[in-house]
C-alpha cells in the first residue's frame, strides 16, 4: 500500500521522512495528521536527530496499530472463535510465528544503553507511542528490579542528594520493610 | 547487566553525555515505579530525593482489582493483575467444584455442589462456614464488606411471586446461624432481582430483572425492604438488543451499567433525590470493573485506564475488546488476554491484599511485553 510521506523535524533541525501509516503509531502525530495541519514539516522540538530515527524504526514496524494491539491477519472474522474451544490451529500457529518474530525484533531493537533509553522513553511519552513507552519503561524497570539503591544509582549515573543523616535513616526504613515483607 | 550481544538493528545510536535520570519526568518515573513490587519501590526510594518523592506518592495508592478465574475448572486458578499485566497461578483446591456467588474485599462467597455456602479468602486461604445457609433458590448474593470487618453481612435475595415479596437471608460472620425473613414488596409489586445487588451507604440495592423502574432497597440494620419507583432509563427506546445489567457502587453512588456488545455500554447513576436514573457520559476518572457476580469501581490506580469499563472474559464478546473507554467511546484491546483462548470459568473481579503479588514467589507468565 503506498502511503503519503510525512516529514518530521528534530530539535536540531534535521528532517526525516516517514510514511503516514507508520506515523500513525504515534497518537500525537496521528492527531496532527487528522487535524489536517499537514502543510509541510512537523516540528518535534523535544526529539533530537540522535533518537528520531530510532523512533521512526519502531513506528515502521508497528505502523498503524500503535503497538498496543497486534494485527489480525484475516480481518477480525474470527470474532466468535474465542468463545469456541476449537479455534483455528493454523491461524494460531501463524500468529505464534508472528509473535515470536516480533519478540526477537524487539529484543534486538531494545539493545542500547541507558542514555538512549532515557531519550527514547521521553520521546515515546511525548509522541504518545504506547507500545514503545511500555517497552522502554519495562526496560528501565528491569534495570531496577532486585537491585540495591547503590546499584540503581550506578545503572543510571545518579548521585545521591541525601544528607548522611537522611541516608542512615533510610537504611533503617529499608531494613524495616525487608523484615515486614519477608513472606517465607 | 552483562549484555554481550553485538548485533544491532538500524543505525547505531550514539549519545554522548549522561542523562539526568534523577530529574526524569514524573509521569514517566511513575510508570516505571508502577511496574515494580514494593521491595523494589522501597529500594528505589533511597536513590535520590526526586525518586523518593515519586515512589512515596505511589506506593500508598489504590490497587487494581484482579480477575480470578479458572481456565479449566479443575482447581487450578489464575489471577490476572490488569495494572501489571501479570498472571499468577495457584492451586486452590478449596475452589474446586464450587460456584462463586459474589466477591468483596478479597473474599469470595462460594456454594458447593450441595448448595452450602462458605466464605473463602483465596489469598490467605482462610474460610468461614455459614451454618444453615442454603444457596439453592437464592437468586443473588452480596457482601457488605469483608467478613473480618465488624459490620460485615452476607445478603441473599430470592423472589417470591406468590407472596408478592422477597425472601432475604442474612448472615453475620461469627453468628451461629443465618436468619431468613420474608418481606412483602411495597404496593405488592412483582419484583425479581436481575443483577447482583450492591452495598452502598449501608443499604443493599437490588435491580428488578424486568424493569429498571424498580429498585429494591434493603436496610440490614432496620431489617426493612422497600421497592423504590424510579423514573426509568430510556434504554428500551434506544436499543432493542438484549442488554446485561450490572449494579456498581462508585464513590458512594449506585451506578447501573448496561452492556450489549458491540453497542456501547450505557451508564446511569441512581439519583435518589429525584428518584431517577441519570445517564453519565463520564465516570469522572473512575474505572468500573464488571463481572457477572461482582462489579466494583476504583479511582487513581496506576496503569489502569481511567473513565473506562473493564470487562471480565465472560462479558466480552469481541476478540480484543475488553476495556471500554468513555473518553473515546470505543472498545479497546487488553494486551494481556492475548494467550488466553480458553473458556474461562468462575470469572470474578476480586480486590487483592495490599501488595498481593508478593504472595506469589514468581509469576508464571510475565506478559508485560506489549504486542
Amino acid at each position: 500500500m503506498s502511503s503519503t510521506k510525512i516529514f518530521l523535524k528534530s530539535s536540531d533541525d534535521k528532517t526525516f521522512e516517514i510514511d503516514e501509516t507508520a506515523a500513525r503509531a504515534s497518537e500525537t502525530l496521528k492527531n496532527i495528521i487528522d487535524g489536517g495541519c499537514l502543510d509541510g514539516v512537523i516540528p518535534l522540538p523535544n526529539v533530537s536527530s540522535n533518537i528520531l530515527p530510532k523512533v521512526i524504526e519502531y513506528c515502521k514496524k508497528h505502523g498503524g496499530d500503535n503497538g498496543s494491539s497486534k494485527k489480525i491477519a484475516n480481518g477480525g472474522v474470527d470474532k466468535d472463535k474465542e468463545i469456541l474451544p476449537d479455534y483455528d490451529e493454523e491461524e494460531d500457529k501463524r500468529e505464534k510465528v508472528r509473535v515470536d518474530e516480533l519478540k526477537k525484533w524487539e529484543e534486538e531493537y531494545m539493545d542500547f544503553d541507558q542514555q538512549v533509553l532515557y531519550d527514547l522513553m521521553l520521546a515515546a511519552n511525548y509522541l504518545h507511542i504506547k507500545g514503545l513507552l511500555d517497552l522502554t519503561v519495562e526496560k528501565a524497570a528491569s534495570m531496577i528490579r532486585g537491585r540495591t539503591p547503590d546499584q540503581i544509582r550506578e545503572n543510571f549515573n545518579i548521585n545521591s542528594d541525601f544528607t548522611p543523616e537522611e541516608e542512615e535513616e533510610m537504611i533503617l526504613i529499608e531494613d524495616e520493610w525487608d523484615d515486614e515483607w519477608a513472606f517465607d | 547487566m552483562g549484555r554481550k550481544r553485538t548485533r544491532k538493528t538500524g543505525k547505531p545510536v550514539r549519545v554522548g553525555e549522561l542523562r539526568p535520570w534523577s530529574e526524569l519526568l514524573t509521569e514517566v518515573l511513575e510508570l516505571i515505579v508502577s511496574r515494580l513490587c514494593l521491595e523494589d519501590i522501597v529500594r528505589l526510594s533511597c536513590v535520590c530525593k526526586k525518586w523518593q518523592h515519586v515512589a512515596r506518592s505511589l506506593y500508598v495508592v489504590n490497587q487494581s482489582p484482579w480477575l480470578l478465574f479458572s481456565p479449566y475448572g479443575d482447581g487450578k486458578f489464575k489471577f490476572l493483575d490488569p495494572s501489571q499485566g501479570k498472571l499468577y497461578s495457584d492451586q486452590i483446591p478449596e475452589l474446586k467444584n464450587k460456584y462463586i456467588l459474589c466477591s468483596k474485599d478479597g473474599w469470595v462467597l462460594l456454594s458447593d455442589l450441595l448448595c452450602r455456602a462458605i466464605l473463602f479468602n483465596p489469598f490467605t486461604k482462610s474460610r468461614i462456614n455459614i451454618p444453615g445457609y442454603h444457596a439453592s433458590g437464592v437468586d443473588y448474593f452480596a457482601l457488605s464488606c469483608g467478613p473480618t470487618s465488624p459490620d460485615s453481612v452476607v445478603f441473599g435475595i430470592e423472589s417470591n411471586d406468590a407472596y408478592r415479596g422477597v425472601t432475604i437471608t442474612m448472615f453475620y460472620p461469627g453468628d451461629a446461624k443465618c436468619r431468613t425473613d420474608r418481606y412483602q414488596n411495597t404496593d405488592r409489586a412483582l419484583f425479581s432481582c436481575g443483577a447482583s445487588p450492591v452495598f452502598c451507604n449501608g443499604l443493599f440495592y437490588c435491580l428488578s430483572r424486568f424493569s429498571d423502574k424498580l429498585v429494591g432497597v434493603f436496610d440490614p440494620q432496620k431489617h426493612t425492604w422497600s421497592i423504590l419507583p424510579v423514573s426509568p432509563t430510556n434504554l428500551l427506546l434506544r436499543s432493542h438488543q438484549h442488554r446485561v445489567m450490572h449494579l456498581v457502587e462508585c464513590k458512594g453512588e449506585v451506578l447501573l451499567v448496561s452492556v450489549s456488545y458491540p453497542d456501547k455500554p450505557f451508564i446511569f447513576k441512581l439519583d435518589l433525590s429525584q428518584m431517577k436514573w441519570v445517564e453519565l457520559e463520564s465516570l469522572n476518572g473512575a474505572t468500573v470493573f464488571i463481572s457477572a457476580y461482582s462489579s466494583l469501581s476504583v479511582t487513581d490506580v496506576p496503569r489502569i485506564s481511567r473513565n473506562s469499563i473493564y470487562f471480565s472474559k465472560m462479558h466480552c464478546y469481541g476478540k480484543f475488546s475488553h476495556v471500554y473507554s468513555l473518553d473515546d467511546c470505543k472498545y479497546h484491546p487488553f494486551n494481556q488476554w492475548h494467550d488466553m483462548k480458553v473458556i474461562l470459568k468462575a470469572t470474578v473481579w476480586i480486590e487483592p491484599p495490599k501488595m498481593g503479588h508478593l504472595l506469589f514467589e514468581k509469576p508464571l507468565y510475565m506478559l508485560c511485553m506489549s504486542l
